[in-house]
């Protein structure tokens, strides 16, 4: 398994300062792993989306993704950069989207919102959840509980779209938008598109080029 | 001292690899290798 190198510098100092057994040092640099790049990724979408002048939308997307993939997960990328690089520019883009069409107007905020929902709907039907071989789901009886898990999440992302449709609330409209288009965003990663778009960005070559430009 | 709060930060993390385990995936779009002992 290969981690970073971070996490498992991490991982060996904790494990022999503490004294914990060899096997879980495996366990340690996953868990150090998974937090370093989460935070990185969420405090940098986050600072991009301040900038950008659309806060709260990108943390509306960030949530919607984060109890929506949970559960129903999706395509992934092999490259923790070029990850952090999708994760980063989706997400303040996604919002800075709901901010330009929020001033559409609400029958087209609920038609955007209906047609998420319904988009959602269909693609959890049909795949989720969907794993990856880094993370594989073995049993059956816990790919038939994601998969209710899901639809529990989404319904759940549904009222909270009407909650937001009754809401005084300066940026309720904007919000709304965000978490509709978070929930295609989530539903194409479902689909084999998302996957063969990943594929793809995994196999974009940057090579450095030589001192004569070779 | 120093080793309660090392040992603090390994429960915390290793409570941590149990939950990210038990799920799909994170909200970033890169899924580290779960460790074999933890796949279910």
């Amino acid at each position: 398994m290969s981690y970073l190198p971070f996490s498992r510098r991490c991982a060996s100092y904790l494990t022999t300062r503490t004294g914990l057994a060899p096997e879980k040092e495996i366990i340690l640099t996953y868990a150090i792993e998974v937090l370093a790049i989460n935070t990185i990724n969420v405090c940098l979408a986050l600072l991009l989306g301040f900038f950008l002048g659309v806060l709260p939308g990108t943390a509306a997307c960030l949530l919607t993704a984060f109890f929506f993939r949970h559960t129903a997960g999706g395509a992934h990328s092999n490259s923790p950069w070029r990850c952090g690089l999708v994760t980063i520019a989706v997400f303040p883009l996604i919002a800075l989207l709901g901010a330009h069409l929020a001033s559409s107007g609400q029958p087209y905020i609920d038609g955007l919102a209906a047609a998420s929902i319904g988009t959602g709907l269909v693609k959890i039907l049909q795949s989720a959840p969907v794993d990856s071989p880094s993370a594989p789901i073995i049993s059956p009886l816990r790919r038939k509980k994601l998969k209710t898990g899901s639809l529990i999440i989404l319904s759940g992302i549904a009222l909270i779209l009407i909650f937001l449709r009754q809401s005084p609330w300066l940026y309720a409209q904007q919000v709304q938008l965000c978490l509709a288009l978070s929930v295609l965003w989530v539903s194409l990663m479902l689909s084999s598109c998302g996957r063969r778009m990943m594929t793809w960005i995994d196999g974009i070559s940057i090579k450095k080029r030589g001192k004569g430009g070779e | 001292m120093k080793y309660r709060i090392f040992g603090f930060m390994v429960t915390l993390l290793l409570l941590l690899a149990n939950i990210a385990s038990a799920s799909t995936c994170s909200i970033s779009q890169y899924q580290p290798a779960v460790p074999e002992s933890l796949r279910r």
